[in-house]
């Protein structure tokens, strides 16, 4: 394929020279051209041939989730390491030491404060982590939604203290590293403050480590009475049992009588006594000196109004004479830390029957969140493989802590009731740890938008493709009814390329619940991190995976072998001909100008 | 009848300073960036093919028609139309005239950017590796998008105010040179990096499927004309400022053979980079077929920011030539619509200066409007206006043939095409390329355009909206059309020559040219005396 055909040479007879003698030089002239095309070519060609450019594809091209921790790791010290300390139960005087050690060990992330001292004179240890532990919300107020996790309500439920503990530890250690735990501990003590009391109930527990007895409640005295002195006058009387129960000692619906043994002193569930006190002053009947008379009970205006949200003397007020509850220093302590942060959500850990319970435990009437408590109960029981339910269906429990917590605080809380025996095995505690880890990290997380667990993740990208110059993704979260309309113009994809910034695009859902978006292929070196980031009305954040930035998918070929593409004859053949052509036509093209010019020259001379 | 053609301004002093000026303004930035994505994304080898083809029965043909008819006229493109067509066609030339320069209000800004990233690369002020930061950050900055805009354009403006031999033979005979001896060292790098001979592969090897798809051919053809500035209007300027003397139908083959010899080493040169720099293979082909900006200033800036130091070196030679090639054709469409303005008696510096404001401020729109698309900020109306008026040398080519086919293919052929100082003469063939060929590639490529534009999205508004909508280019189209039309007939100077004749041959011309040249006149007994 040459265009010489197409184009004749100019007869040039006019000028004395043969036309002959000159096709005769221009033919040379192009046979040198050509030759030197087909120099180039064959030069091309063998050094092509030589570099032997791979042509077998492997490597295929795989998704994968990456977790990298992207925190400074805190590790001052070498605490005890995790497996050492679960394999035996520890009492309440190791735990305060393990507990110092750690606070000594993880300075920047954790810090250890008493909520107060038993009656047995022990500290009611209380865990905050966070990654400024000693500045609340890193003194962006909100910034760092509250979970609460709680421990040891009963003094023989001695699983109910190491998985708290267990998490404590998970949390520091795994803090800034890489991999899942790592990812997750970042982004929870990054962005959140946990509260735990591992252990509320001290000298319950201690007791039993002392006495080997399985003693539930508390050890405070009861009296046979419960009317004590108030005026200090020296009346000693003999207690006639020891403890209360401590998850029955909570003011919401205290009150009310029904489940196992709450109203008797010694009774393993003991309620704990009325305060028999006149918390509003409204006392109908002065004390009587003739007969005696003291005012007592509801009707001379004492006790009237207990707390279960109604105004029952009709006064105006509701609930401010309550009968009793919080007679104990652990229930006061929680009250206090309570109403201090208010936490939207927590755990309170107990054994057994691996059950995730919700309030009410009073009554069988739902609360008015039961669509979101089922869900998200269903959820974390899905985590760790319990059965989830409504706290009364179990039994029915008054003055109970998470009843009190969603009444008062509208706090959505949890009661774990932990494997299938008080005290498991010592070789069990650390699988039992481990078993609910993750459905307390979940719910950890959560504390920011519990309604995120109506969405479902899939940590899968359902499939991916490179073409048109884009990285097509598509992702699923499936949502079984997400109560905010998501702000469609904010939902995106978060990714980068290597160790770049992160950048957003656009994402669409489309009818059949995955999210989809181009990805501009510059972001495409091999490799593309990514994740979803959906934000609602109410502006909450819902990423996938959950703990994104601190983990995201990885879409990209698996192995660094480049596979090029290979010659064919056809390339050969296309490759000459239109290099020979092109090339080669605009180099003799331009001999043939100089020539020209020569030839005129030279026809000028002559 | 003296003729004062050849004395009245600047005229190429050599054959070379037109072949070099006509290869200026056929290189452009769309050498760079076109076309290795057309070839990515039609099938490589298949692609070589068809554009083989169209070369020769398109873009030549065209350029040979456009050099001869400005040659013979001595104008530019509207006088040419009223010369061969009489005064009432003038609006056809005034067309070619206006899609140059619309052509020239975007140039600009992409000419902007190109200086751009060879300052940036030179003084080390874009960033090689956060690519698409820098791209973006350029975009989103009106300041520095006129500030670049103004710069292409005045130095644009310098180098056409000194004059044809002056300015833009002198600026290409040093220009063209260098820019194919720079572009030939970076494709001898890239050819001898490891991976490198996989882009070779990638370019030449065949595809079947591709070679009996029309969307291949269609591309191949797009892409031949619009490289070669077939249709431009280009050749018919610089024709019109060349000695009659000189050899058109050589330079017309140097011009197209030459234009794609230099994509050809781009290609190799950008395959080759591309398949050597990139980390695996899937970013290779996704960085070839992404193309447009995106692989000119994100992608290629990427791969050079592996190499350290070195890598600013090839990003700066890269943007240098790009530079080049972008101002050499910016020189082009100057002088296409300037020889417009000085045939029509006003002063060429005079004529400058308004060019100048004027395509300044109606390329303002061009680099202001930057629209955000999927979270990342576009240029939509330089796209669009890209579009728009890129389709109009699909007219611009109807208009030629429709010229040529008035004048008579054959007399055409042999009067003002050959004359006995012709280096070649065209054969036969030519006529049956015009006659039939042209033609049906200015219906094939119309029509296609108009059906991919209705099957694209049926149930869009394509008509009305989005960057490539027929509805906004009919409207534009017809808009442009009636303003000129209307200008025309009001237009009333004297574009012809008095003395041109159309009956004259080429050999006639010369001989009345060269008397003028040594002072004689040379008074011909009538027209066809002779």
């Amino acid at each position: 394929m040459s265009f010489e055909g197409m184009i004749r040479t100019c007869p040039m007879e006019e000028n004395n020279i043969r036309a002959g003698t000159l096709d005769v030089r221009m033919k040379g002239s192009r046979s040198l051209l050509s030759r030197c095309s087909l120099y180039l070519c064959l030069t091309l060609t063998s050094v092509i041939l030589l570099s032997g450019s791979g042509t077998s594809f492997d490597g295929g091209i795989t998704t994968e989730m990456v977790h990298s921790g992207s925190g400074q790791h805190l590790l001052t010290g070498t605490p005890n390491g995790l497996k050492d300390n679960f394999s035996a139960y520890m009492d309440y005087y190791e735990m305060t030491e393990h507990l110092r050690a750690l606070a000594k060990g993880y300075p920047n992330l954790m810090q250890l404060s008493t909520l107060g001292k038993s009656f047995g004179g022990n500290d009611i240890w209380c865990v905050k982590l966070s990654d400024s532990p000693s500045t609340n919300d890193d003194g962006v107020p909100g910034s760092e939604p509250d979970a609460l996790l709680v421990g040891a309500h009963h003094g023989n439920e001695w699983i109910s203290y190491e998985v708290p503990l267990y998490v404590i530890s998970f949390l520091l250690e795994n803090y800034g590293s890489t991999g899942r735990n790592g990812s997750a501990s970042t982004y929870l003590l990054d962005n959140r403050e946990i509260f735990i009391v591992p252990m509320l109930n001290t000298d319950g527990t201690q007791y039993s480590h002392d006495t080997g007895q399985s003693w539930r409640k508390n050890r405070q005295p009861n009296y046979v009475s419960d009317f004590i002195p108030t005026d200090g006058s020296d009346v000693k009387l003999r207690p006639s049992s020891y403890g209360l129960d401590i998850n029955r000692n909570y003011g919401w619906m205290w009150h009310l009588q029904g489940g196992s043994n709450a109203l008797t002193q010694s009774g393993s569930s003991y309620r704990g006594g009325p305060d028999n006190s006149d918390d509003d002053g409204d006392t109908r009947l002065p004390v009587d000196w003739r007969t005696g008379r003291i005012p007592f009970g509801p009707e001379d205006g004492i006790d009237e109004d207990p707390w279960d949200g109604l105004d029952n003397d009709q006064d105006g007020e509701v609930d401010e004479d309550p009968a009793g509850g919080f007679s104990s220093a652990e229930t006061v302590a929680m009250k206090e830390l309570g109403d201090r942060y208010g936490f939207p959500v927590l755990i309170t850990y107990h054994s057994f029957s691996e059950l995730v319970l919700w309030p009410w435990g009073y009554t069988d009437q739902a609360t008015k969140d039961d669509g979101l408590f089922s869900t998200f109960g269903s959820r974390l029981a899905g985590m760790n493989g319990y059965t989830p339910m409504q706290g009364y269906d179990l039994y029915m429990t008054t003055g109970e802590m998470t009843d009190w917590f969603y009444a008062m605080y509208g706090t959505l809380g949890f009661t774990f009731e932990l494997a299938q025996t008080y005290r498991p095995p010592e070789d069990q505690i650390l699988q039992e740890c481990e078993r609910n880890l993750w459905s307390t990290l979940y719910l950890t997380h959560a504390a920011q938008n519990p309604a995120e667990s109506y969405l479902e993740l899939r940590y899968n990208i359902s499939s991916w493709s490179v073409k048109d110059g884009k990285v097509s993704v598509d992702m699923s979260m499936v949502d079984t009814g997400y109560p905010y309309e998501l702000d469609m113009e904010r939902c995106s994809y978060v990714y980068r390329s290597g160790s770049g910034s992160w950048r957003t695009t656009r994402a669409v859902k489309g009818g059949d619940g995955n999210w989809t978006a181009d990805i501009p292929v510059d972001a495409y070196s091999g490799s593309v991190d990514l994740y979803l980031k959906l934000q609602d009305a109410e502006g909450h954040v819902l990423t996938e995976p959950l703990y994104a930035p601190y983990e995201y998918m990885v879409i990209g070929t698996s192995s660094g072998s480049k596979v090029l593409p290979g010659f064919t004859v056809g390339t050969f053949l296309i490759m000459f001909c239109t290099l020979g052509v092109i090339w080669g036509g605009f180099g003799s093209g331009i001999f043939r100008s100089i020539t020209a010019d020569n030839r005129r020259a030279r026809s000028i001379e002559l | 009848m003296s003729s004062k053609g050849p004395k009245e301004s600047g005229m190429f002093s050599s054959k070379w300073g037109l072949l070099m000026a006509a290869l200026g303004a056929a290189i452009g930035t769309g050498n760079i960036w076109r076309f290795p994505r057309e070839v990515a994304n039609n099938g490589g080898g298949s692609f070589m093919i068809a554009y083989v083809i169209f070369l020769f029965t398109w873009s030549i043909p065209i350029l040979l028609v456009e050099f001869s008819i400005g040659k013979k006229s001595r104008k530019g493109t509207m006088g040419s139309f009223a010369a061969f067509l009489g005064k009432e066609k003038m609006w056809m030339g005034a067309w070619m005239a206006w899609i140059s320069t619309a052509i020239g209000f975007y140039y600009a800004v992409v000419m902007g950017w190109t200086i751009r990233y060879a300052l940036g690369a030179m003084t080390g002020t874009i960033s090689l590796t956060d690519t698409r930061g820098t791209w973006e950050g350029l975009l989103t900055s009106p300041l520095l998008m006129v500030l670049f805009q103004f710069l292409a354009i005045v130095l644009t403006a310098v180098l056409v105010y000194r004059g044809i031999k002056k300015g833009v033979e002198r600026v290409n005979m040093v220009l063209i040179p260098i820019m194919f001896v720079l572009v030939i060292g970076s494709m001898i790098w890239a050819l001898l990096q490891p991976g490198g001979f996989g882009g070779v592969a990638y370019l030449f090897t065949p595809k079947t499927k591709y070679l009996l798809s029309a969307k291949t051919w269609i591309a191949a053809l797009a892409q031949c004309a619009w490289s070669c500035s077939a249709g431009m209007g280009m050749a018919i300027t610089f024709g019109a400022y060349s000695k009659r003397k000189e050899d058109t139908t050589l330079n017309s083959f140097l011009t197209g053979l030459g234009d794609t010899a230099f994509s050809l080493l781009i290609g190799i040169m950008i395959f080759s980079t591309v398949f050597a720099l990139s980390p695996t293979v899937d970013s290779a082909y996704a960085a070839v077929e992404e193309g447009g900006s995106g692989l000119t200033f994100i992608h290629i800036p990427k791969l050079f920011g592996g190499l350290g130091t070195f890598g600013f070196l090839l990003a700066f030679t890269f943007f240098l030539v790009m530079s080049f090639a972008a101002l050499t054709s910016m020189i082009s469409t100057y002088e296409a619509a300037l020889k417009n303005f000085t045939d029509a008696g006003m002063d060429r510096k005079k004529a400058v200066r308004w060019l100048t404001v004027l395509l300044f401020i109606f390329g303002l729109p061009s680099a202001l409007i930057v629209a955000e698309v999927s979270g990342h900020p576009l240029p939509v109306f330089l796209d669009h206006q890209d579009y728009v008026w890129g389709m109009g040398l699909v007219l611009s080519g109807a208009f030629i043939y429709y010229l040529v086919a008035k004048y008579g293919i054959s007399r055409f052929r042999e009067k003002v095409i050959n004359s006995r100082y012709s280096d070649v003469k065209v054969g036969k063939w030519i006529e049956y390329i015009l006659k039939y060929v042209i033609p049906l590639e200015v219906v094939l490529l119309g029509g296609w355009y108009i059906v991919q534009s209705l099957l694209a999205d049926p149930l869009e508004e394509w008509w009305v909206s989005g960057p490539i909508s027929l509805g906004l280019l009919a409207i534009q189209w017809a808009a442009a059309l009636g303003v000129i039309w209307y200008l025309c007939r009001k237009l009333n100077v004297q574009m012809v020559d008095r003395d041109f004749d159309p009956d004259t041959s080429m050999d006639e011309d010369i001989i009345e040219e060269e008397a003028a040249e040594r002072g004689e006149a040379i008074i011909l007994e009538s027209p066809q005396g002779v």
